[in-house]
């Protein structure tokens, strides 16, 4: 996080030596407790009653230089404009609109280097923050013409600009953050490693997950992210996770518990920026071996709601005190863009004026988009609420996915 | 940042690197978000009296994805409660002994049980409860032919002229409790075959098995409940039967993947303050939970190792120290190294920053058993306006990298 003053060619060397010694094992899928070279962050907050602290750390022994994306899933009312996250926020005869725009930014980390940052106000690179002394409280402070904040630390260049932007209180959506070279183009380094913590603001109870990893293999240095257990890992063909109908009562606190599901999707055309359409299958079996779903359910790049809200409130406690649920994307193709996004197709021939990626890839008929997420429980008494969030569980894998990156 | 860009030579030496190393292969790793055939919840607490701080439970959940017939999972509950050498109270250090309770003095034993999952099926108990063999969702068998054709049964002789199926229900779970209140300890659950005959499951059904657990503050009315929870750590059967009662956990040759080499975690440093809320009452504090990998539940002597910590903060420095872990590791972080939180290096005074990377690896080792870890964190803030004392909290799984050791699991 800092400019880079070592010898380039002991630096090359430290890389080669990396490859030979510390390669790590590429299994086909992506994972929550390994370092990886792209890390996906699916569930970011930021919307004036939760922010996110994000942490992002270095595993490796040499420098590892990474473009992010935040992307802002907040949509935008159809004729008012105003901020909503479906339909329902919006007046009647309007629908939200989801752009899923990125905003992207640059960081340095150094050898084995942690860094962290809130969402909301990012941080800047200078003034330079000493580093805390024993005794002494140890905390960032405002910058009070960016409002942004400067915590003690490397700095990363002599510009007084920030290397994390400020994202305000109207963010809702995901980051991913990708390892490239010197030169900006992807790179296979399997060294980031991240986690989130979400709070809510006026009571400060804190939710954390680890951030989804991504292992890399032979990483081609054009502006596509295969994501094909070849390029890079594959996603997951299900993810799994374990919740508590909805509604239910927790017997050792009396607390009403819900639960919200992210899902983030796989593929993200940011050069193209259009929204990747989603289709999925939700299927739950509670402790009763009882059975229920919701099927072909889309959104568009990002899906982020309470059980209860999923149609038919299938997952609720009337229904089962606890359930298991696995939820599969769609094993059929999609017009990923072009006039007939989101509709079903058997060739890139049912999607016209279909885009094609940096790297030559055709962004017409393919398979549904992938889905990597997060979980997070709520304990309600009252007006209260206790939150945890955890990883969800995946099963298998799917080679379909791919990210397009805008040119660094 | 831009001026790191003109470093000519780093790409050549960076793609030859990639060429001669990050060539893709399979390996076998610990993991928390696959199914697996043996999964270890670190840290199961109990305190349900409040006797150290808010009331306690641990929400423990298991689940099967195997969608063709009733999985066995043989338990283990590792009671890791130490006790004051004269009043035999539970203690967490010897504070809590007082001037006449004596010395607080580690103990460590376990108790074994066994649940049977019907297909898809997921369960969850509270550590403090357990769930009684006629309190599971699918508590009987079901007659199949004969007279009673349907009806509930719980053995053959319940269906004349037909037989008592189990093969969609829990008939021979039972969960106890823990075996006391408080309680600090781990749960260890092994896949099994089931049947008459059921041995540690390395089948082409092998590793269907995912878990979790949520640690649970209760509150008084006014304030939230605190929820905390994450993934068990699981550990891949490999298809090598085992051989004898011994589970090795190494990577190729052994019946399931081995624990990481190095575990990773990413922490605030102790006494920092939150970036988010920004107040100087509002600081965080780490718990890290350690386990050995390695247990001998045959003669009862728990895993050993020394962790050994090397510690990163923002400014490219790193700090070392190490310490025990005989059978478990429950701690501060800024009380692994020092009875003084302030002078720890896991303190964000002495740290220097706010964020930092912690690597653990565990040496040593006893006789056989190796000196593999486990664990799992949790992140707590103090002086928030929510809560009594003020502390609100979250639990996350370690990173981990590497699989070159072995470690063992000897069932009684």
């Amino acid at each position: 996080m800092r400019l880079v003053k070592r010898s380039p060619w002991l630096l090359g060397l430290g890389m080669l030596l990396a490859g030979v010694v510390m390669a790590p094992g590429a299994r086909a899928d992506v994972t929550t407790d390994q370092s990886g070279s792209l890390v996906i962050y699916p569930k970011v907050i930021s919307d004036g009653t939760r922010d996110t602290l994000i942490q992002l750390s270095n595993r490796s022994n040499n420098f590892a230089f990474v473009h992010c994306f935040y992307v802002n899933t907040m949509g935008s009312c159809s004729l008012s404009g105003g901020s909503c996250r479906r339909d329902s926020d919006c007046d009647p005869g309007e629908t939200c609109v989801r752009t899923c725009d990125g905003q992207n930014f640059d960081l340095v980390l150094t050898p084995q280097q942690p860094i962290q940052w809130r969402v909301s106000t990012g941080r800047l690179t200078v003034p330079f923050a000493p580093p805390c002394r024993p005794g002494q409280t140890c905390q960032c402070t405002f910058d009070t013409s960016s409002g942004q904040l400067v915590c003690p630390g490397l700095t990363v260049g002599d510009t007084n600009s920030a290397f994390v932007p400020q994202i305000g209180p109207n963010f809702e959506g995901e980051l991913k953050c990708y390892q490239v070279d010197a030169d900006g183009a992807p790179f296979g380094g399997n060294a980031l490693k991240g986690t989130a913590t979400i709070e809510t603001l006026s009571t400060g109870q804190i939710s954390e997950y680890n951030a989804i990893s991504v292992l890399s293999g032979q990483v081609n240095p054009n502006r596509d992210l295969l994501l094909n257990g070849t390029e890079y890992n594959a996603c997951p063909r299900n993810v799994v996770f374990v919740a508590p109908g909805e509604g239910s009562t927790d017997s050792f606190t009396t607390a009403t518990v819900s639960t919200e599901v992210t899902l983030a999707s796989c593929t993200e055309l940011f050069e193209e920026a259009v929204p990747a359409p989603v289709t999925v299958r939700f299927v739950g079996y509670n402790e009763l071996e009882l059975t229920q779903s919701v099927e072909a359910f889309q959104f568009d790049c990002f899906f982020n709601d309470r059980l209860r809200e999923l149609p038919g409130n299938v997952f609720s406690s009337t229904q089962g005190e606890l359930w298991k649920i696995r939820v599969t994307p769609s094993s059929s193709n999609v017009c990923l863009t072009g006039t007939n996004r989101g509709g079903s197709c058997s060739s890139d021939a049912d999607c016209p004026d279909f885009q094609t990626s940096p790297g030559g890839e055709s962004l017409g008929c393919r398979p549904s988009p992938g889905v990597v997420g997060v979980a997070e429980q709520f304990f309600f008494r009252g007006l209260l609420e206790g939150t945890a969030a955890y990883n969800l569980h995946q099963e298998s894998s799917r080679t379909f996915d791919i990210i397009t990156v805008t040119t660094p | 940042m831009k001026g790191s860009r003109r470093v000519a030579a780093f790409g050549f030496a960076a793609l030859l690197g990639l060429g001669v190393g990050w060539v893709g292969r399979a390996s076998a790793l610990s993991t928390s978000d696959r199914p697996a055939g043996i999964l270890v919840w670190p840290k199961v607490v109990v305190d349900t009296r409040g006797v150290f701080g808010a009331p306690m439970d641990t929400r423990i959940d298991i689940a099967s994805t195997y969608d063709q017939g009733i999985r066995q999972a043989h338990c283990f509950y590792v009671n890791a409660t130490s006790h004051c050498s004269v009043s035999g109270l539970a203690c967490r250090t010897g504070a809590d002994c007082g001037s006449t309770g004596g010395e607080c003095v580690p103990s460590w034993s376990e108790i074994d049980f066994d649940i049977f999952l019907t297909r898809e099926q997921p369960l969850d108990w509270y550590a403090s409860q357990g769930l009684a063999g006629s309190s599971f969702p699918l508590p009987s068998g079901t007659c199949q032919g004969g007279t009673q054709d349907t009806r509930p049964c719980v053995s053959s002789l319940q269906c004349p002229g037909g037989t008592c199926s189990f093969s969609n229900s829990n008939v021979g779970s039972s969960i106890p409790p823990v075996p006391e209140d408080p309680f600090i300890g781990s749960l260890t659950c092994i896949q099994f075959t089931g049947g008459s005959n059921s041995v540690p499951d390395q089948t082409t059904a092998r590793n269907r098995l995912i878990g979790g657990a949520t640690i649970v503050r209760r509150f008084a009315n006014g304030f939230p409940d605190d929820p905390a929870r994450y993934s068990a750590v699981g550990l891949e059967a490999l298809g090598n039967a085992v051989s004898g009662n011994t589970l090795q956990l190494q990577d190729g040759s052994g019946n399931y993947s081995s624990c990481p080499s190095t575990l990773i975690l990413s922490h605030i440093f102790d006494g920092a303050v939150d970036p988010i809320a920004n107040n100087v009452s509002n600081q965080y504090r780490t718990e890290l939970t350690l386990v050995p990998c390695s247990n001998d539940f045959l003669t009862q002597r728990p895993g050993l190792a020394v962790a050994q910590f090397l510690v990163f903060n923002e400014f490219e420095q790193r700090f070392s120290t190490s310490r025990t872990v005989d059978c478990l590791l429950d701690t501060p972080l800024s009380l692994i190294d020092t009875r003084n939180p302030a002078r720890s290096i896991f303190s964000a005074g002495v740290a220097g920053s706010i964020a930092g990377q912690t690597r653990i690896r565990g040496v040593g080792g006893r006789d056989e058993l190796g000196s593999g870890l486990l664990g799992v964190a949790r992140a707590l803030v103090s002086g928030m306006p929510g809560g009594p004392a003020g502390v609100t909290s979250a639990a996350y799984g370690l990173h981990q990298q590497g699989n070159a050791r072995t470690d063992v699991i000897i069932l009684p």
